[in-house]
């Protein structure tokens, strides 16, 4: 969260350009992982996000702060963006339809080769999940969001984001344990 | 029996855990969801350092700040129109306003014969009196040069008809009257010469 943030956001709701850049200077980053995690593809990700951002720079006068992040509305609308672009693909993200370039971790050194062979398998090993659990997943263990401020963002209870995440946990190891993947 | 059978069920309500053991057991739990199962903390380790891997490009991120940064909000878009269109009203007010001034002070008024309204009238915006106005002064125009050119002519013929049949006796008095100046001025010289010397 923005220091001052809701000083900033009151500021760009006001029509201050600068205060709005400065929430899409903090948020793009997550934002951008968020979907590009979701999509697979860097081009498509990159069209979306933007996407995401101009609606919310075009709507921030209808945002109400409710004691969240404002990443939590980020979250709101770029799932809405995913959904809309899974509808156009008429099917859901599978391995199939993922970007490889995206997924090949290049390591120049063979001491990181394992690490990269290990966040291939365990990004693809993600795709196996439901919509659900990977955005939980990714949330909580790439953003480091509390599951207070993943359950504003994905608009459920905290409670539930919990056995979200706890079925998503259990699904990913039996993937990787299938796929041959040692977690010690 | 069966009423102390209800009676024992019913005191079993009043069975409640210790408080400490509940208060130590709720801490442990939900510690033990915040810290992270062997599993987790390997996902933690795979994953976070797609924060940086996952970064979205440079210049993809200034071109798309630049472009929805510049970009007008619906109200904004009303605003603008708004201010354009009031713009157009007040120029075209003016020029409307202009063109009155400009065809009140030129009595064009007068066309619509206005008379009361026109500072200035005019005959010539009466087409019918302009036209012949025109045409008589066209035809007086003719006449008098033609007139004076005529004139002018007759006196030059008659001018040059006189030089040609005099230029003889006309040349004769110019050189008598030349030879009667020369012998005066030579009787002036004369008399200066004696003067001074």
């Amino acid at each position: 969260m923005l220091t001052d943030e809701n000083n900033i956001i009151k500021q760009a709701q006001a029509g201050e350009a600068g205060a709005f850049g400065q929430l899409y200077d903090h948020y793009i980053s997550p934002i951008y992982r968020f979907i590009l995690l979701k999509v697979g593809n860097k081009h498509e990700a990159e069209d979306l996000c933007h996407e995401v951002f101009l609606s919310a720079w075009q709507n921030i006068s209808g945002y109400i702060p409710r004691g969240f992040p404002f990443s939590s509305w980020l979250y709101q609308i770029a799932r809405n963006s995913v959904i809309d672009y899974y509808r156009t693909k008429k099917n859901n993200l599978s391995l199939e339809g993922l970007d490889e370039d995206f997924v090949r971790v290049s390591s120049a050194a063979e001491d990181n080769l394992d690490f990269s062979l290990n966040i291939e398998k365990v990004t693809k090993a993600i795709y196996g999940l439901a919509e659900e659990q990977q955005e939980v997943i990714l949330l909580r263990f790439v953003e480091d969001m509390s599951h207070k401020e993943i359950a504003a963002a994905l608009n459920k209870s905290e409670g539930a984001i919990r056995l979200v995440q706890h079925r998503a946990i259990k699904n990913l190891k039996d993937i990787l344990a299938n796929n041959g993947q040692s977690t010690a | 029996m069966d009423n102390q059978l209800l009676k024992i069920l019913k005191s079993l309500k009043a069975i409640e855990p210790n408080p400490e053991f509940t208060k130590r057991s709720r801490a442990v739990i939900l510690a033990a969801s915040q810290t992270d199962s062997p599993f987790e903390n390997y996902l933690i380790k795979i994953l976070r350092p797609l924060r940086v891997l996952f970064a979205p490009h440079p210049d993809f991120t200034q071109k798309s700040r630049a472009i929805i940064l510049s970009t007008l909000k619906p109200q904004q878009y009303l605003a603008v129109l708004k201010n354009r269109l009031w713009d157009g009203v007040k120029y075209s007010a003016a020029l409307g306003l202009a063109g009155l001034l400009l065809l009140l002070a030129i009595g064009g008024l007068s066309y619509f014969n206005i008379k009361n309204l026109s500072p200035v009238i005019l005959t010539s915006f009466n087409t019918q009196k302009l036209m012949s106005e025109v045409d008589s002064m066209d035809f007086q125009i003719k006449l008098a040069e033609a007139r004076y050119y005529s004139q002018s002519a007759k006196e030059v013929a008659v001018a040059l008809n006189e030089a040609s049949q005099n230029s003889s006796l006309i040349l004769e008095k110019e050189i008598n009257d030349l030879e009667t100046r020369e012998s005066l001025d030579q009787e002036i010289d004369k008399l200066l010469n004696e003067i001074i010397l």
